[in-house]
């Protein structure tokens, strides 16, 4: 019997993104990746920078004499200008090398990690539709939104740790690891007895 | 207005910091690769992956007992190596070099490429500056200032003792 692979959905779409040109031209590239790349970790910094200060507003910790509202409606515009850049170079750097990223355990604990922040994102916008008027003034806004605040913060850290962790070779397919690494980035494994 | 010129002089403070985070290239040397582990690799180059972050070069050693081992390189990124003079067309596959580099620190056939030398002697630099990697002279960007160069004799000079010791 001859050694074989059973590829995923995951594995099957990161391999035909790769076939493409223009992957492989933006991996490749001498300044378009540089550029992506650079202009990614800006726009992080830019919305996660807001995001940060406005999760201080309703922690308590900061801005406590300005209203929730008056901070947000002033800063939020920079927040979703910087997310919707970051969304496209993200999406842009992975286009550039998917094969690879799709087995990278930091690249998938980071998809994670986003998909948290959306969840959290969203209960917060359902908890404020209930009785934003209420506490948008108090100094230190009722507990569930400092809850709701402290998990934005605390997982959009854990975002940008896994991000930067994407660069260093440790858990790659390839090289000898553990059970549970080869399961969590899905390598490819020798079927054949 | 005040607050506008906080933020102005705020802002120039934090360009070198970005300058300095640029420079400090992609990932730092000694999370993969062993300063106590250089190694010279000769033979031809096999493959090269011209991508970014980084380029590598695949060379096929000939060991001692004259078998041979297909090394992985790594190098700058693409437009590093072209500030260097060095294109994708420029190592033709079968061009024959000697690289200077540090072993990766899980023993595996993987390199950090400093020294690339041709078969007609010109010699090029074909790593990441400011990662950290041993300050073997390799880097021309290091050791360009008089304060540089002092550390550099220093440390030959501690090494040369030790190795009269």
């Amino acid at each position: 019997m001859d050694s074989r692979y059973d590829p995923s959905l995951l594995h099957s779409f990161a391999e035909w993104l790769d076939t493409h040109a223009w992957s492989t031209a933006l991996h490749e590239s001498l300044w378009v990746w540089p550029l992506v790349e650079s202009t990614h970790v800006l726009t992080v910094a830019l919305f996660v920078g807001v995001l940060v200060m406005v999760d201080l507003r309703l922690l308590g910790f900061a801005f406590k004499d300005t209203p929730v509202s008056a901070m947000t409606g002033r800063v939020l515009p920079w927040s979703i200008g910087g997310f919707c850049v970051m969304v496209v170079t993200g999406l842009l750097l992975f286009y550039a090398n998917p094969v690879h990223l799709a087995h990278n355990v930091w690249f998938r604990l980071k998809l994670i990690l986003l998909v948290m922040a959306a969840v959290n994102a969203w209960a917060f916008h359902r908890r404020v539709s209930r009785d934003r008027e209420r506490w948008d003034s108090q100094p230190r806004p009722p507990v569930s939104v400092r809850l709701v605040a402290a998990t934005s913060v605390s997982v959009w850290a854990g975002v940008i740790l896994a991000g930067r962790m994407i660069a260093y070779n440790w858990f790659e397919c390839g090289r000898d690891q553990s059970a549970f690494i080869i399961w969590a980035a899905g390598c490819a494994v020798d079927l054949a007895p | 207005m005040k607050n506008l010129k906080r933020a102005c002089v705020a802002a120039l403070c934090a360009v070198p910091l970005l300058v300095g985070v640029k420079a400090s290239a992609h990932h730092a040397f000694g999370a993969e690769f062993d300063p106590n582990r250089p190694l010279v690799l000769r033979g031809p180059v096999v493959r090269i992956e011209w991508t970014n972050p980084h380029a590598w070069f695949h060379i096929e050693h000939t060991n001692d007992d004259g078998t041979t081992t297909v090394w992985m390189v790594e190098a700058g990124t693409p437009n590093t190596l072209l500030r260097r003079g060095i294109h994708r067309n420029s190592v033709p596959i079968g061009t024959e070099v000697v690289v200077d580099g540090y072993q990766s620190k899980d023993l595996s056939m993987r390199a950090n490429g400093r020294n690339m030398t041709f078969a007609n002697g010109q010699t090029m630099f074909m790593g990441s500056s400011g990662t950290g990697a041993p300050r073997d002279g390799a880097d021309p960007t290091e050791g360009s200032t008089a304060e540089e160069q002092k550390k550099l004799e220093a440390a030959k000079e501690t090494d040369s003792a030790k190795e009269k010791e």
